[in-house]
């Protein structure tokens, strides 16, 4: 692996991405699986993700969760998400979709109504940590809540002291407590990521509003890129050795030649940033990281300068092992390879001459080269950037604290956790309202005819022109579902259409379908089971139901079938069936907490 | 690389088809790959690669080869 000080990342494009996970696809590398939870549209992540996995020489399968499903996914039975062979666990819970349009809501919420939103997220991610744990060891990384860069409220937000943003990160930092509670769980700071690239390049403020997805491509790949530092981290691949050159790497000048005094360290500008650099090889170097030199020169001029330059912050005794002599570099790094009983791929070499940077990538490949440009402030970003040295517990006492923690504090809290689909579906507080479609819901009936694709049982296209002939006739009822639950509402998200043939005197279901906003809450069975009893008060004793294959609509193959309903006719291409009424009481509807028809407008002519 | 290229290019790595079986036919509705996830990534690939914005309501319409030619006037 070559690394220069520059970005790289800017010009790598989905498109490049996309090749090199096309490509010749090595089968030999260590394996890992990664499932991603989230509540927003995020599926290219997983191609970042895979892309930064290969560069790290990792086979990494990323297996998404359904829309919003995070809990239901974690808590499914036989979950193909959450179990044993998961590794890690990225989940993206946002908070626009949490709480829709939060920052222009906030400013009318009660005190309490501040504290429960507080609790509600809190609580629901505790639940999430917990009932991972109970089923798997994976790693659960998940990125914190981001504050507002803009907020509605300008510079008022901060002129009083529980604007948006407090209310933010107040709410962030007791995740992070949450989360010191568990073991290999990790919140990652989303604020830094945003300041990475830039609030106008992270966002997709049209997408989030369209389609569920407000990050653009930008900020996915740099989602990406940190989670895989934690991947390679848990997969040992973190480096451990870092070998430096000393004359332009570590002070500025070459003691041979400039004299102790000479040397830029601490003074000056340049003196200023190998100070800095310093500082960052000490703390390495303090947190376990192995600090080695590998220098041409007359050992004694360059402990010389340990000892004399006042500027130096590397002491002797941080140095783990050294070769200071005039043998060639890659002699000299075999043998600290040797003395160190470390293997070369966890080793960091840093030189500033382009020679010996391209000796030891010719010679020993697995040691990663960073050649220490005129500006060391390059290479301490590149360092920190691309995280070589990142750990999860700096020792392992910490780790071993954790873990007791854990133990002594969440088997009690076992008792007060939601363990089921059913129960965590009725501690959502869902209520769920059927009714005939009003004149001012046409265009979102027609726009849902014409988006979903997922959970449609005839994949039926239909114009706003369609939709209000529709509407005016007699022969058809449209039945709309609005939902919403304790976090707020999701708007109409199903939509039914039947049909009444007149001759037979038989209501068919020409259209049935639900936006997957609101799948994995039972929402579907509930509307079926509701139009299914409007029809049937009307006088009908039985109701057709139609299912329409389509390349996307799989997921509804059977749901008429385990509704009740009998095949009467069907090929491949379609399929018909026939439910005789009254249908049996829907169960899940137990689980909400009202479920209502609302009669708008009861046409007259039924 | 011309732009009809690039954008078959595009289409192939992310359906996992042949370039070469990319035709006037090529649409969301004959190609099994082309999902509406899959459909969001040649959005915003071609975004990416042309350096233009799709508004998203454009964007629904967009679902086959000749559409996307279209757009990008080849």
């Amino acid at each position: 692996m070559v690394i220069s000080g520059d970005k790289i990342m800017s010009e790598l494009t989905f498109l490049k991405v996309k090749k090199r996970l096309n490509g010749n696809k090595l089968t030999n590398l260590p394996k890992v699986s990664i499932s991603i939870l989230r509540n927003i549209t995020v599926d290219q992540v997983g191609d970042y993700i895979e892309y930064y996995g290969l560069q790290s020489n990792l086979d990494i399968e990323c297996k998404f969760g359904g829309f919003d499903n995070i809990f239901q996914d974690i808590i499914a039975l036989d979950s193909e998400l959450v179990n044993q062979d998961s590794d890690v666990i990225l989940v993206f819970y946002h908070l626009e979709m949490i709480y829709k349009q939060l920052s222009y809501l906030y400013p009318s919420f009660t005190l309490s109504e501040r504290e429960s939103a507080t609790e509600n997220i809190i609580k629901f991610v505790e639940n999430c940590l917990f009932e991972i744990r109970n089923r798997s060891n994976a790693v659960v990384l998940w990125p914190s809540l981001e504050l507002y860069v803009l907020s509605p409220l300008g510079i008022f937000d901060n002129h009083y002291n529980d604007g948006v943003n407090d209310f933010i990160l107040d709410i962030n930092r007791k995740l992070s407590s949450v989360f010191s509670k568990f073991l290999d769980c990790f919140l990652i700071c989303s604020q830094s990521l945003v300041s990475r690239i830039g609030y106008n390049d992270f966002y997709d403020q049209e997408r989030r509003i369209s389609a569920a997805s407000p990050y653009s491509l930008a900020a996915l790949r740099e989602y990406a890129l940190e989670s895989v530092k934690y991947i390679r981290a848990l997969k040992g691949l973190s480096k451990k050795v870092i070998v430096c050159d000393c004359d332009n790497t570590i002070w500025g000048g070459v003691v041979g030649e400039d004299g102790v005094q000479n040397l830029q360290i601490g003074s000056g500008a340049l003196g200023g940033i190998f100070e800095e650099f310093q500082h960052m090889l000490k703390t390495l170097s303090k947190n376990g990281i192995v600090l080695a030199l590998c220098s041409k020169n007359n050992e004694e001029d360059v402990w010389e300068v340990f000892e004399k330059h006042h500027g130096m912050v590397l002491q002797k005794n941080d140095i783990a092992a050294y070769r200071i002599n005039w043998k060639n570099k890659i002699e000299n790094i075999k043998s600290i390879a040797e003395e160190l009983n470390l293997g070369l791929d966890s080793f960091v070499f840093i030189d500033d001459s382009d020679f010996e940077c391209q000796l030891v990538r010719d010679k020993l490949s697995n040691v990663t080269v960073i050649h220490m440009t005129k500006n060391p402030i390059e290479v301490i970003n590149t360092i920190n950037e691309k995280g070589f040295f990142d750990r999860y517990s700096l020792t392992n006492e910490d780790a071993l604290r954790t873990k007791m923690y854990i133990s002594d504090s969440f088997r009690r809290k076992s008792t007060s956790s939601v363990v089921d689909i059913s129960s965590y579906i009725q501690s959502l507080e869902i209520n769920v309202q059927v009714s005939y479609c009003n004149s001012s819901e046409i265009s979102r009936v027609s726009q849902l005819t014409q988006k979903t694709n997922q959970f449609n049982l005839t994949g039926k296209r239909y114009t706003e022109q369609n939709i209000k002939e529709m509407y005016q006739s007699s022969n058809f009822r449209i039945f709309t579902l609005d939902y919403n639950d304790k976090f707020g509402s999701l708007g109409l998200v199903g939509v039914a259409i039947v049909e009444i043939d007149r001759v037979c005197n038989l209501p068919a279901i020409d259209t049935f379908l639900m936006s997957c906003r609101a799948l994995g809450r039972s929402v579907e069975y509930v509307f079926l089971d509701t139009i299914c009893r409007k029809i049937y008060d009307m006088g009908y004793s039985s109701i057709k139901g139609i299912h329409i294959p389509t390349k996307k609509n799989k997921q509804t193959e059977d749901f008429y079938i385990r509704n009740g309903f009998e095949v009467v006719i069907g090929n491949e291409l379609s399929l018909e069936l026939l439910l005789p009424m009254p249908k049996v009481e829907c169960i899940e509807k137990n689980q909400f907490k009202s479920v209502s028809f609302k009669n708008f407008m009861e046409k007259n002519n039924v | 690389m011309s732009n009809n290229e690039k954008l078959k290019e595009i289409l192939a790595l992310i359906l996992e088809i042949d370039v070469r079986d990319i035709n006037d036919s090529t649409s969301f509705d004959v190609i099994d790959s082309w999902d509406s996830m899959n459909h969001m990534s040649i959005i915003l690939s071609i975004e990416e690669e042309f350096n233009i914005k799709i508004s998203d309501e454009a964007a629904l319409d967009l679902t086959s080869y000749p559409l996307l030619l279209k757009l990008l006037k080849l």
